[in-house]
């Protein structure tokens, strides 16, 4: 239960993990020259979205910002000032500050122009000396930074992933201390975590199924495995529970391909490869068997049973001295002697 | 199967307006599953811009031709993953690309290993999103790129050749002869990208970059195939710049803060 609770545990830290380097991009590689926690440099860039002025970086002070680096008559920039447009308008505008930067030296009347038939209710401004992009180090366009309300650097998406939306809104909702991160991730990735329930609900299955198997009820046991693995296909353990159920029943086919199932998603989990090899054992193929199991030897939890198949194997191959030494071993692993009582050994005249 | 559709969070709309026998025949059909159709005729009967693209593709995506077609990759009553996938785009891709493949344009890589084996990942990489840059339907281009990329060591430069790293990066990475703004590999203002690239004879990325993932800064490559030869490419990075030992030229360094002057 120790080990399963491990895996487990081991599981959901990887999957957090995915989800984590999923949602935050690595700063030193989606821009040149700011990593997380740096501040935005000031600058003071003029407006090209027909308002007219500038417009100046202490205006971004005391709230959370967004600034997109986009280009003009660029699909990639046009979907992410769409997706922050809608972010804009679900979040709350005065909450925080949105604001886009051109990164193609354009002038104001060529921005003006590409989003004629659009309705962006925030500034576009023009970096017309490339100071701010150098300063940034874009590497590709658009590019998106999330500061917090003390001006600190917090999140960067490069280019504009499928996710962009979904993942600005978690993020920038974060910021403004609506959600706390757990909530955010889940929102990011959904799905990753939508999955870990269903392995949560799959391991209580399990456990439960275990508890009836202990219990003597098998079929309620086979029964409530099968649910297990219904749930969460990727359930090794699961797999192997109801192969050794069904082969107990007779079911060899059955048995077989929850082995396989169990080996697809862990070709070196011992007791797969334990179940694997009865199996094949008990179909004929005992060479396949016999090189599936002694790799086994020693495996704690499965040392009995291991010594006793192969015992089986050479017993039928007619080795028998080697036979009953593996089934006097098995016993030995099964039913420990204290050290200092000596067990007779089988062939002993 | 109703409890299913109504838990996703991407759901077939098919499904709750027009209901089960719109793909599924509920007495007996020459299909699995009670199909209608062969599984692929049968999507790009709606899916009409798809099936645009998978048949007049030049280049075809064998997990739409092969197995179960769509479904190799898509759930067809609903999935948690947006586009009804399987899976999370690059972990459904890397579910086949876990193995080299020889195709008729040549052998594709196990991309799965070659990416856990090298932690310096392209943006698209680090993002998960494999069609950031591929067309997994189908397209023109060899290794069913999304848009125009060289496929050969050397390419005389347009932005129109590149247009598939342009989606993203600037074209000016390349078009300017000097720059402070647009790049780190530059010798002073000298743009050593507009030097490589931009020239009839020019320098593709894949000479120096690894596209998907590298050991090295910038995915620079250790060595570049070159004919029957390797040649050692020898980067090293600096503070301020770094150098090139290839087999390409002498060793050179560069400098953004002061120019290095080559001999």
């Amino acid at each position: 239960m120790r080990q399963f609770s491990a895996r487990l545990f081991s599981f959901h830290a990887n999957l957090l993990l995915l989800a984590v380097v999923m949602a935050i991009p690595h700063p030193a590689c989606a821009v040149r020259n700011l990593k997380i926690g740096d501040s935005l440099p000031s600058f003071f860039l003029p407006r090209a979205d027909g308002e007219g002025g500038m417009y100046n970086s202490e205006e971004l002070a005391g709230q959370p910002a967004v600034i997109v680096f986009c280009r003009p008559y660029h699909q990639l920039s046009l979907d992410a000032l769409k997706d922050l447009e809608a972010v804009a308008s679900q979040v709350g505008l005065t909450k925080f500050r949105l604001l886009a930067v051109d990164t193609k030296l354009s002038t104001a009347q060529e921005i003006q122009a590409t989003f004629a038939d659009e309705k962006f209710h925030f500034p576009i401004l023009l970096d017309p000396q490339r100071t701010l992009y150098e300063e940034v180090g874009l590497i590709v366009s658009p590019t998106t930074l999330l500061f917090d309300a003390k001006g600190g650097l917090r999140f960067v998406i490069a280019s504009h992933p499928h996710q962009f939306r979904q993942e600005v809104q978690a993020q920038l909702r974060f910021l403004l201390g609506e959600i706390d991160e757990q909530t955010m991730n889940e929102q990011v990735h959904p799905a990753v975590h939508k999955i870990e329930a269903d392995m949560t609900a799959a391991w209580h299955l399990y456990n439960l199924g275990k508890k009836l198997q202990n219990e003597g009820k098998t079929e309620q046991a086979m029964s409530t495995f099968e649910k297990a693995v219904s749930r969460y296909p990727s359930l090794v353990e699961g797999h192997c529970s109801l192969g050794f159920l069904k082969f107990s029943a007779g079911d060899l086919d059955s048995a077989a391909e929850h082995f396989d199932a169990a080996l697809k998603q862990n070709p070196t989990f011992p007791s797969a490869q334990l179940g694997s090899a009865i199996v094949l054992a008990r179909t004929g193929e005992d060479r396949k068997a016999e090189q599936m199991l002694l790799p086994l030897v020693g495996q704690p939890a499965l040392d009995g049973r291991v010594r006793y198949e192969l015992g089986r194997i050479y017993i039928a191959r007619g080795e028998r001295e080697k036979a009953l030494k593996f089934f006097q071993d098995a016993l030995a692993s099964i039913f420990p002697e204290p050290e200092s009582v000596q067990t007779p050994p089988l062939t002993q005249q | 199967m109703h409890e299913h559709v109504e838990s996703v969070i991407t759901q077939h709309q098919v499904i709750k307006e027009k209901g089960c026998i719109t793909c599924h025949d509920p007495h007996a059909s020459d299909f699995n599953h009670q199909l209608k159709q062969d599984t692929l005729n049968l999507c790009l009967e709606c899916h009409e811009s798809i099936g645009e693209i998978v048949k007049n593709a030049l280049v075809s995506h064998g997990a739409v031709a092969e197995d179960n077609k769509c479904a190799n990759c898509h759930s067809p009553h609903g999935s948690d993953m947006p586009d009804m996938l399987l899976d999370e785009e690059m972990t459904l891709c890397l579910d086949c690309h876990d193995k080299p493949m020889d195709t008729p344009r040549g052998r594709i890589i196990d991309m799965k290993t070659w990416i856990e084996n090298n932690p310096e990942r392209h943006g698209p990489i680090r993002e998960g999103n494999c069609t950031l840059c591929h067309q997994p339907h189908g397209s023109d281009h060899f290794r069913i790129l999304a848009y125009e990329f060289p496929h050969k060591f050397y390419s005389p430069f347009s932005v129109e050749a590149y247009a598939l790293c342009f989606q993203c990066h600037e074209d000016t990475l390349v078009l300017d002869e000097q720059t402070t703004a647009l790049t780190d590999f530059r010798n002073g203002q000298k743009n050593l990208h507009y030097v490589h690239v931009n020239q009839k004879r020019g320098r593709t990325c894949r000479a120096c970059h690894e596209i998907h993932a590298g050991t090295k800064p910038k995915r620079m490559k250790d060595f570049v195939p070159f004919g029957i030869w390797n040649y050692p490419i020898g980067f090293e990075i600096a503070p301020n710049g770094g150098k090139c030992a290839p087999g390409c030229h002498v060793p050179r360094a560069y400098d953004r803060t002061q120019a290095v002057i080559q001999q």
